[in-house]
Parts: structure tokens; sequence; C-alpha cells
């Protein structure tokens, strides 16, 4: 991974793509190798260790008692300080990033309250607000209308920019193809293809795997780039 | 957030310090509260000795297992993601009293150390087999809730069965002493009860009482408590070591006393919020205090003689978890 630079990982369901990131993060255990964290296997780094380096977020996120937004939030500063808004400067950090994160306005709400899009920036804030160097999350905009997927993509790439890096697991082709550096496509439990957006999305692997029903469209923005649509059924 | 949680402690503390003082001078007979002056006085008294080797001791130790039983039960909801864990209805407090019992009617396991016996190690052994028994259900069965609520209503029926096995080969002059500890009674005389505990008591704080914000990004989501940096395998490991030692300690002196661990930790949510770093101290106060003020209505309701406290615990317990049940 390059420092600063927005991956996104892409593939079809089942491929591999959650498990990949999941073992990235420490999360699940390998069942052979190690995972690498600047030169020293995961499995014998501490687990607050790899949370200040590592910022994953999971696909679901069930909350079983109602905690509101910026208790939420301070929870991901647990391997900084512990977790709770206690302290200034804890307090800073967490406004901070729910301001970075568009979510200020939703201070004092039950978290499990929230639609799904404020839940996930929330979410995003809740790692954002310990800094780490690396940002690994699991299909982010599952569930999102189309406009608070774009919306969340937008916001991260512009953090991306300034102070990490990010993989994102997403299966939604297109969003990925806008706003990513590079594109990895996952499937069947291997990498098949990684590159920029452009060019992974025109390599055999991924014709392969999406082409029977979808085509690859040059974007009609006429700037570079494709998007992924059904082809219309031809009348005969 | 930070004041309504220093209000909230006060409350809880107050509360415990008026139990302290006033649950004493109510029992079969009241003792009027000007004895207490005598307590320092040179003269000796009935009414002083009572205050002094029955009531005392006896609130102090409602306190200590009511403590321990809700300390137990607000960790083990969370731990197992499940709002209806409790040390009783899962079947450890049951496994502890089959171990408690066993050392009481077989002299061959009875050991004792000065006011330590293996009637607290058995105890312990038994909650232990309990807890990982649950904690094992819950990895397996995730979100279904009630499944491991049913396997400790198994383990309990197993545990029934066992006692009445144990009960069907002692002495049945022994009998008596039996039922009344398997009723939950915390009619003790003097300090050596209290003393005896005290290891298991304060060993199970040390690991439990610490565990407060792992605990409340668990509540949030395992896997995301996982990825913010709680080593989770730990603190679940903290927690049912910790659930032994406490319901363990409890039940070796009090037999098993149900549904203060549900209880408590429901009521101390709903007043003060989800936040388990204050939540976890809160309910051992609170269950202290409810399980003194149980015993203290135990001790007065049927005067002059006194009923076991578990009775009354299971009496108000069962319909509320009942009406729990029902709602979800």
């Amino acid at each position: 991974m390059v420092k600063k630079e927005f991956c996104c990982i892409v593939g079809p369901n089942g491929g591999g793509k959650s498990t990949f990131l999941q073992l990235l993060a420490g999360v699940l255990p390998p069942e052979k190798g190690q995972i690498l964290l600047n030169g020293l296997p995961l499995g014998t780094l501490l687990r607050k260790e790899v949370a200040g380096k590592l910022g994953y977020l999971p696909q679901e996120v069930r909350p079983l008692y109602s905690f509101n937004t910026e208790s939420v939030v301070a929870m991901g500063r647990f391997c900084v300080d512990g977790g709770h808004l206690g302290a200034s400067s804890t307090r800073k950090a967490v406004f901070a990033a729910m301001e970075k994160t568009r979510v200020a306005h939703l201070r004092g709400r039950s978290f499990s309250r929230l639609s799904g899009g404020e839940r996930q920036r929330v979410l995003l804030a809740s790692v954002l607000c310990r800094q780490p160097e690396m940002l690994l999350l699991d299909e982010p905009t599952t569930g999102l209308d189309p406009h608070h997927g774009a919306e969340f993509f937008r916001l991260l790439k512009r953090e991306c920019r300034d102070h990490f890096a990010a993989l994102v697991v997403s299966h939604d082709l297109n969003l990925a193809a806008v706003f990513a550096d590079r594109m990895v496509f996952i499937d069947k439990g291997g990498i098949l293809a990684d590159g920029p957006p452009h060019e992974v999305l025109q390599s055999r692997a991924l014709t392969d795997a999406y082409g029977k029903f979808m085509r690859f469209w040059p974007h009609p923005d006429n700037e570079g780039g494709f998007v992924l649509l059904p082809e219309r059924e031809k009348a005969s | 957030m930070h004041k309504k949680r220093v209000s909230h402690g006060i409350f809880y503390v107050g509360l415990a310090l008026a139990a302290f003082f006033c649950l004493p001078f109510w029992g079969a007979e009241s003792t009027p509260f000007g004895v207490i002056f005598q307590l320092l006085g040179e003269e000796q008294n009935v009414a002083a000795e009572i205050l002094l080797h029955h009531r005392f001791p006896r609130v102090l130790l409602a306190f200590v297992c009511g403590m321990g039983l809700a300390a137990c039960g607000a960790a083990l909801q969370v731990m197992l993601e499940n709002p209806l864990a409790e040390p009783f209805v899962l079947g450890i407090a049951g496994c502890a009293a089959v171990g408690a019992s066993l050392a009481l009617s077989f002299s061959g396991l009875f050991v004792h150390w000065g006011p330590f016996s293996s009637v607290q190690l058995l105890a312990f052994g038994g909650a232990m087999m309990a807890v990982g028994l649950s904690l094992k259900m819950a990895a397996r069965f995730g979100g279904a809730t009630e499944t491991v609520i049913l396997a400790g209503v198994t383990v309990n029926i197993l545990c029934g069965a066992l006692m009445l096995l144990i009960r069907y080969s002692v002495d049945p002059s022994q009998l008596v002493v039996m039922d009344r500890w398997l009723m939950g009674g915390l009619d003790v005389v003097g300090w050596s009860n209290l003393f005896a505990m005290l290891p298991l008591i304060l060993i199970g704080s040390v690991l439990l009482f610490p565990l407060g914000p792992s605990l409340n990004l668990m509540a949030l989501d395992a896997g995301l408590a996982l990825a913010h940096g709680v080593p989770v395998a730990r603190v679940r490991f903290r927690i049912c070591l910790a659930t032994g030692l406490l319901v363990g300690a409890a039940v070796a002196v009090s037999g098993p006393i149900g549904f203060v661990g549900l209880i408590v930790p429901q009521a101390v949510r709903r007043i003060s919020g989800p936040d388990m770093r204050s939540g976890l101290v809160f309910s051992a106060l609170a269950g202290g205090v409810f399980l003194a003020f149980c015993d203290m209505l135990a001790r007065t309701l049927v005067a002059p003689t006194e009923m076991p406290v578990g009775i009354l615990t299971a009496m108000i317990g069962g319909p509320l978890f009942l009406r729990m049940l029902w709602v979800r």
C-alpha cells in the first residue's frame, strides 16, 4: 500500500473481499501464513497497537445498548485513552472528527436510531478521531441511497488525500471507479487484477466475472473512465 | 454527561450508606437506634450483641453477595450480548450450588483451612464450568439469545437432578440444613463467613471492575470492539473468572439467590444509561442495597421466624423476567 492512496477492493459476492480485509485488520486470524504490519506479524502485536495503526470498520454494527453518537465516536479512541469523553483532549478530537464527517448535528442522538448513512458517518468519525495510518472499511456504502454513497466516498477521498491510506471493500464498481486511485479485483480467493481503475475495468477478469448481462461503457462525462451498466434486451 | 454521572454516583453511594446504617436495626425484633451508643460503651447488652454479631455481618454479607451477583449480571449481559443473561438463569449459580453441596454433604470432599473451605473451591469450580458452557453456547448461537437461556434452563434442570441425587445419598439429618441453604438464606452468625469470602470477592472485583471501558465497546459491537483495540477474548476470560469467583463466593455462603443479577443491572441501565464504566459500579452498589433490603424484608415479614431471601428475590424477579420475555 502506498501512503495516502485510496484503494478499492472490488469483486463479486463470496469472492473473499471481506475475508481479505478481516485478515488484514487482524480481526480474523489467518489459517496459515502471517500478516505483517510495518514488518511485524499482526498476531504478536497487542490489539491496542494494531488499532492505533489500522482503523477497521466491519460491515455491520449491531449495538446491544443505545449509546449516544458522541460516546460511540469516543469509543474509537479506546486504544489511545480508554475511549470516553472525560478528558478535554478526547472531546476535542471527537468533535473535530464529527465535524469532518458532518455528523456534529447528531450529537446527543441515540446511535441505534440513526439512518444507515448517518451511522456510517458516525462510525467513520470514530476511526478518524484516533488518526490511524490506514483505514480498512468493509462495504461502507451497503444499503445507502446512491447519493449518500457518493457523498461518503467523496468525504473519504478528501480525508484520504490529507491524512492516511484507505482500503475500501465495495461491490459498487461505479463508485469505486470514480473515486479510487487504485483498484484491486478479488474473486475466488485470489487477486485477479490490480491497477488504476480504468485498466482494471477493462481487464479480462472483470469482463469474465460481470460480462454476461452487463457492459462497461465510457463514462458519459467524456473525461475518461468507465461505468458498469446492464445491457438492454435487444428487440429481435 | 459527566455531571449526570457524578450525581447518580452520589445517589447510589448514599443509598448504600443508608442501607448500612438503617437496615441492621430491623429484624425479628427491631432494635432501637440508641443501642448504637451502647456498642461504644463498656456495658454488655443483648440488643447491642445482636446488632454487632448478627445484624451488621448479615447486612454486609447480603450487600457483598448482591454486589457480586449484580455486577456479574451486568457484565454477563454484555459478554453474551443477551439482556436476559444472569448467573441464576444461566445455571451458573445452580452449578456452583452443586459444587458447594458436594463439599457440604460428603465429608471426603470437605477440607477446611481456618474460615476457608473446599465449599468455596467446589462452588467456584461449578460456576466456572457453567460460565464456560454459556460462553460456548453464545459463541455458537450468536444472536439467538433464547437458545442460550434455554441451555441455562437445561443446566438448571440437570443441577436440580444432581442436587436430588446428593440429597438422596446424604444423611437425612442433614437435609434440613441443606434445604435451608438451597432456598438462599443469609442467616449467618458472626463475621467468619464474611472473612472467608473476602479473598474471592476481592480478586473477582479486581478482575471485573476495571473492564468498564472494554465492556462499553463490546456493548456497541464485539467485532467493532476488537477492531478498536479491545482484546475481546481476554476480556471474556476475565469476566468468566470473575463471575466464577464472585458467584461461587456468594453461593457457597448463601445458596443460589436468583434474579438479583437480572433486575438490578436492567434497572440501573434504565435510570443511569448504558455506560458500563459507571454501570458496573452502580449495578454493584444497587445490587448490594437491593439484596440487603430483600433480606431485611425476609427477616421482618414473617417475624418471629424468617424466610430465606432466595424465595423473596425469586418472587420479585420471576414475574419481571417473564415480563421481559413477553415484551421482547
